[in-house]
């Protein structure tokens, strides 16, 4: 087996030897290659609002003050976003740190739900500063539409069941991945 | 009283349209979808129309080669209606659905598509397009859908790769200069075991189509591929999970992007009754002992980053050092993360201003 071991050692060192093109996009490391970005998940649902400008962030346990990783994931965002076009609008989705409550739960308990009103307010604050002229709304993913939402197909209702229908899970879920308490999600809409 | 009277008639005109057209259009769409290309022939079961809906729907398409039997194309129906969101903002456009669609790709579609130029295939479509979709679409949904892929002709349908379950919309279909980008979204499930999910971006401003898309596969049965990799490798899996995660962009005619795969829990050597010959047996050997070798300790994974490009001039090409030592370092001292990395876009720019005449 030893002898298997060292001929396939010896096998990929000549490989590596072979081939060094295509260029590395970046200089890259294994346990920090991600550049700060949304998750597939959040794309999704910008994508579905036709933007494709998005930032997810996360917030520590319990806390709904903005670290600077997320104000810079957020910095960027919207950096790019006025790149293409003037910034109409931004679509904040906040969760607690649980997941989004399921259609049995309805709403997390008052002291989840103070708490994504905390963190929304902090994103909204550091957003009316880096993007005046944006129309900010928004939503608390501790609670879930209500009927009347529901037949209108407000914007609330429509972003979060876009986000069931990303995978997004929810209280009932057994498997929590991609888990999305203690995130934010911020869409940003150009004109 | 006139005004009852107008009502009344405009009301008995449109029924009668409603009851009589679709009889007489449905014989003439079927006599066009069976002439109107060299190489295919579409027939539909019915053709409906809801006036009130402003919609128009396609049921019971089917697609095949011609001189073929089997049809690589199916669909329950393709819905095309106006779309009232863009009325409301100064358009005419369509919404297309396009429900159950099950699509084949065959060799022997793959070999009849080579029977005409590209771009005569390419004319023909335009001109399909422009006779059965007179008005251009803002949106195309496609619906509980699946997507095979057959290697070998006569392939049944168990040993086929499958994406099913697929639904996906494209956004802006009819781009202006000022808003030129289409996204897609979707997803379904790969083999019927793990999820898919893509997102991308196509700015049809760019000649060629400039385009971005992230994929994402989890929880994938690896065992799920056995039938196919037994017959390209040969290998085959006893177990193990698969994840994945890919982007991939074309930007002026070149595609460049990576795919970064987490195997998890693999064990190879399965029934040696079940290996094919000496061969099967060297490969399981092989990568039976890359396995052992490149397993993470911490989560007992394999993975590795593959880093691809293609060009007209340089044509595929892949990074295999970075390959071999990114699995390398994920199995004794720095693990890969898994997750898209976000490196690629589109780099978009502020469309220039149409100036009008």
């Amino acid at each position: 087996m030893n002898k298997l071991m060292y001929s396939t050692i010896g096998s990929l060192l000549i490989l590596t030897a072979c081939s060094t093109k295509p260029a590395i996009p970046e200089a890259v490391t294994n346990s920090k290659p991600n550049k700060p970005g949304a998750s597939i998940e959040a794309k999704q649902v910008a994508a579905q609002e036709q933007s494709m400008y998005v930032a997810e962030i996360i917030f520590k346990k319990a806390s709904s003050i903005l670290t600077a990783a997320g104000k810079t994931q957020i910095k960027n965002t919207l950096q790019q976003a006025s790149i293409a076009g003037e910034i109409k609008s931004v679509q904040v989705l906040t969760w607690a740190d649980s997941e989004y409550p399921s259609v049995h739960t309805k709403k997390l308990s008052s002291e989840e739900r103070e708490l994504v009103t905390k963190r929304n307010d902090a994103i909204s604050e550091y957003l009316k500063d880096n993007a005046k002229e944006a129309d900010i709304k928004l939503h608390s993913m501790a609670e879930r539409p209500g009927m009347l939402k529901n037949i209108l197909n407000t914007t609330d209702s429509r972003l979060k069941k876009s986000l069931e229908v990303a995978g997004v899970p929810n209280t009932d879920t057994s498997i929590k991945n991609p888990s999305k308490a203690s995130h934010s999600i911020i869409i940003v809409e150009i004109k | 009283m006139k005004s009852k009277i107008i009502i009344t008639s405009l009301l008995i005109v449109l029924i009668a349209i409603r009851a009589v057209l679709p009889a007489i259009l449905l014989p003439k769409i079927n006599s066009y979808l069976k002439d109107f290309s060299e190489v295919y022939a579409f027939h539909i079961d019915d053709f409906d129309l809801s006036i009130f809906r402003g919609a128009y729907r396609f049921e019971g398409l089917t697609g095949k080669l011609r001189g073929k039997e089997a049809h690589f194309i199916t669909a329950n129906y393709i819905d095309v209606s106006l779309s009232w969101r863009e009325l409301f903002r100064g358009r005419i456009l369509t919404d297309v659905i396009a429900d159950q669609v099950k699509f084949t790709l065959t060799p022997d579609l793959m070999d009849g598509s080579k029977a005409q130029s590209a771009k005569a295939t390419l004319d023909e479509g335009k001109q399909a397009k422009e006779k059965l979709f007179p008005f251009s679409a803002s949106r195309i949904d496609i619906r509980n859908s699946d997507f095979r892929f057959a290697d070998l002709a006569g392939l049944p349908p168990e040993l086929q790769l499958e994406v099913t379950g697929l639904e996906g919309r494209l956004n802006n279909v009819t781009s202006s200069a000022e808003d030129p980008i289409s996204l897609f979204v979707g997803k379904g499930s790969f083999m019927n075991s793990g999820a898919i999910k893509v997102v991308g971006e196509l700015n049809q401003a760019a000649k060629p189509l400039d385009w971005n898309f992230d994929i994402e596969l989890k929880s994938f049965e690896a065992t799920k591929l056995n039938a196919f990799l037994k017959r390209k490798v040969p290998l085959t899996f006893e177990t193990g999970t698969l994840d994945a995660y890919i982007e991939v962009k074309s930007q002026k005619a070149k595609i460049e992007g990576y795919a970064k795969p987490f195997l998890k829990n693999a064990h190879f050597l399965g029934d040696e009754q079940d290996f094919k010959g000496i061969k099967h047996f060297g490969v399981e050997i092989t990568i039976a002992a890359l396995n052992a070798l490149l397993k993470s300790s911490a989560d007992k994974s394999v993975a590795t980053r593959v880093v691809f490009s293609y060009d007209a001039k340089d044509s595929f090409q892949w990074n295999a050092s970075h390959a071999i030592s990114t699995a390398l370092a994920h199995g004794f001292k720095d693990k890969l993360e898994p997750g898209l990395e976000n490196i690629y876009d589109l780099k978009l720019t502020k469309p220039k201003e149409v100036k009008s005449e």
